[in-house]
């Protein structure tokens, strides 16, 4: 062997048989419980982060945003009925009319039509449904509207053969009523001149 | 990384699921192969048990996948070696010099005798980081004689035939460089 090649083996020795310094493995297994201690610790925190919440924080965030737009919705029918308050008599404008019906059919019986329809001209507080519409409108309760020309000729038949009606317009009937009412004073008075000549006496 | 358990990494579906490894172990057989295999490139003992202890580190990130390697000790050589070629890479000349042999020379010897053991070291260190690369690659592995040509050549990437090429090479060009710095001298 050459003195070149005694001087390669002894440099290539010198590498093969270099030692690391004692407590090297205990080190790295140190290291190694570290690290893991570490991802142990990340994966709680991931865990109990976002990451896996993310999907439900998604879904909630949907959900409030959707609970947001309806309300928002809302408030702003609620502000439109407010600003325009002869909307809301158009829109329910049903409900009164319906109401005027039932007035109708109640009070008919006793009172000729002429007499009727200034009384269907009165506002009246009638029972409305039950609506945010019409609960949160200053308008509330709507003005009646006038009848038609058909709910007029429907009043007319209705109380055609009422009897006040019919004593108005037969003259034997209103000339024995007006005997009657004629008859009725003169008994009272002749009662009473009776009466005050007692007195007097 | 990926590069590096790409060769060795098998597919677990193609053969029977071996028992789990134990890092432990792996750590008391390899960690001082593992330590001369970097320190014959960086030179430098604090710096090679770094690159051990990342080592490890990696082979505890893909302990779920360690089943399927097929050849422990040479995917853990590469990862090593790799690991060791990264940290030269970002070291200086200057400090790769100054390291240079001072871990190396023996310890027993005289003052006298070791100056001059670390002179010579140092002379057939710097030649051989002179070399080719590949050569040098080459000749630093099969310095450690604990691996192989097939080993060396899956550590590298080579075929067998090719190691041993150039490690005749290797070995050729260094004794002319060395005999021809000795007759300088």
């Amino acid at each position: 062997m050459s003195d070149a090649e005694k001087k390669i083996a002894a440099a290539l020795a010198r590498l093969r048989e270099a030692e690391p310094s004692a407590g090297l493995e205990r080190r790295i297994l140190e290291g190694l419980a570290e690290r893991e201690r570490r991802v142990t610790v990340a994966r709680w925190y991931n865990w109990r982060g976002t990451r896996s919440w993310r999907p439900a924080i998604a879904l909630s965030l949907a959900c409030a945003l959707l609970l947001a737009a309806g309300v928002t919705s809302f408030l702003f029918e609620s502000g439109r009925i407010d600003s325009h308050p002869r909307t809301i008599s158009r829109q329910s404008a049903g409900a009164p009319q319906s109401a005027h019906h039932k007035i109708v059919s109640q009070v008919s019986p006793i009172q000729p039509p002429g007499v009727i329809l200034p009384v269907l001209r009165k506002p009246h507080h009638t029972p409305q449904p039950n609506t945010k519409d019409a609960a949160s409108g200053p308008g509330f309760p709507a003005p009646p509207l006038p009848l038609t020309e058909q709910e007029r000729l429907l009043l007319r038949l209705a109380h055609r053969n009422d009897p006040q009606v019919r004593t108005i317009l037969n003259p034997e009937q209103r000339a024995a009523e007006a005997a009657r009412a004629t008859e009725q004073f003169q008994q009272f008075f002749a009662i009473n001149a009776a009466e005050m000549r007692r007195q007097l006496e | 990384m990926a590069s590096i358990e790409g060769c060795s990494l098998a597919l677990s579906f193609m053969e029977d699921a071996p028992p789990a490894v134990d890092l432990t172990e792996l750590v008391g057989t390899y960690s001082t192969l593992l330590f001369r295999v970097a320190n014959s490139v960086l030179r430098s003992r604090t710096e090679a048990e770094d690159v051990v202890q990342e080592v490890f580190l990696r082979v505890w990130e893909h302990r779920k996948s360690l089943s399927a390697v097929r050849d422990m000790r040479v995917w853990l050589v590469r990862i090593a070696w790799n690991l060791a070629l990264d940290h030269k890479r970002r070291k200086r000349p200057a400090q790769l010099e100054q390291t240079f042999g001072n871990s190396l020379a023996s310890a027993c010897l005289p003052a006298d005798a070791a100056i001059e053991e670390d002179q010579r070291l140092r002379a057939v260190l710097g030649e051989i980081e002179r070399l080719p690369k590949a050569e040098r690659h080459v000749l630093l592995l099969s310095a450690l004689e604990e691996l192989g040509n097939s080993e060396i050549a899956a550590v590298l990437g080579r075929t067998e035939s090719a190691v041993r090429a150039l490690l005749f090479r290797a070995r050729a060009r260094l004794r002319e460089r060395v005999e021809k710095g000795s007759k300088f001298r």
